[in-house]
């Protein structure tokens, strides 16, 4: 974990330690658009989820305390769900954007 | 619903409303891991309580509740699939087998069932302590946060507080 906080470092951190949790995982992207200075936001395509749920982001505090607080908000998305949001026959929670979006599935930000 | 069940049902949606403070509060692994445990172990006893008798003492319960869940049979076990976001029983069968491991790890956090091991309340060994929860570093947290797999299963527990009526 970087030693003090910032965010695309951190995201690229998250990035590459959720990869590494799950091979799965098609594609990691991070969304900073609109989001707060201490938030990250990762949408995660995966190709294991075998529910039918509609997709719901997941948030957690971290550092609380520390000169590095944040949070960090997940949105798994079979890769089908991802295509309509591309494709905008969906739509993304809200306040999140994909414009300027990086594909951050190999660790380190580029982006889309 | 019996009174029995609504009472432990209570208090599992309560422990669950302080697991979701605690965790956008990201406070200390060991607080969410143990709020997250009882959670698992009171909706099992709200669960198991359908039975007619007290489930036993033990904290070990989620994944007895999660056999008798998939243990309901033919239409009945179609529309909790349904409650649970799955198209089919088969793959809620299949995922429960997936997330098995964890949900067995999670459950058997208690102290009593942790060997005077890592556990999310108090510090160990008993004799002679060397770690204490908020220092100790869960992997099951870790693994809970950082996978889909682990994220699934925490919406999971959420449905199964939020959805008690529906397959109680």
């Amino acid at each position: 974990m970087p030693a003090t906080f910032d965010r695309d470092t951190m995201a690229a951190h998250y990035a590459k330690r959720h990869k590494a949790a799950d091979g799965d995982i098609a594609a990691i992207y991070y969304l900073p658009t609109g989001a707060p200075p201490n938030e990250i936001r990762l949408v995660e395509v995966n190709r294991a989820i075998n529910s039918v749920a509609e997709p719901e982001p997941i948030d957690f505090g971290v550092a609380s305390g520390t000169d590095e607080v944040h949070r960090l908000v997940v949105l798994d998305l079979t890769p089908e769900q991802w295509k309509e949001i591309l494709n905008e026959t969906r739509s993304l929670p809200p306040g999140w954007s994909l414009k300027g979006r990086q594909d951050v599935g190999n660790g380190r930000p580029r982006r889309r | 619903m019996t009174e029995e069940q609504r009472l432990w049902w209570a208090q599992a949606q309560s422990d669950h409303a302080a697991l979701v403070v605690l965790r956008r509060a990201g406070v200390h692994d060991c607080h969410l891991l143990h709020y997250l445990q009882m959670v698992c172990e009171k909706l099992a006893k709200a669960y198991l309580w359908r039975f007619g008798t007290a489930p036993p003492r033990s904290h070990v319960g989620f994944m007895r509740f999660l056999r008798a869940l998939m243990g309901r049979n033919g239409a009945d076990l179609r529309r909790i699939a349904k409650v649970f976001e799955f198209a089919r029983p088969r793959d809620m069968d299949a995922w429960v087998r997936q997330i098995g491991p964890l949900a067995y790890e999670l459950q058997n956090l208690a102290p009593a069932e942790a060997n005077d091991g890592p556990n999310p309340e108090y510090p160990w060994p008993h004799e002679s302590p060397a770690e204490c929860p908020a220092e100790h570093p869960f992997t099951l947290w870790a693994q809970l946060r950082d996978s889909p797999r682990g994220r699934e299963l925490l919406k999971f527990i959420r449905r199964t507080v939020e959805r008690f009526e529906q397959y109680a």
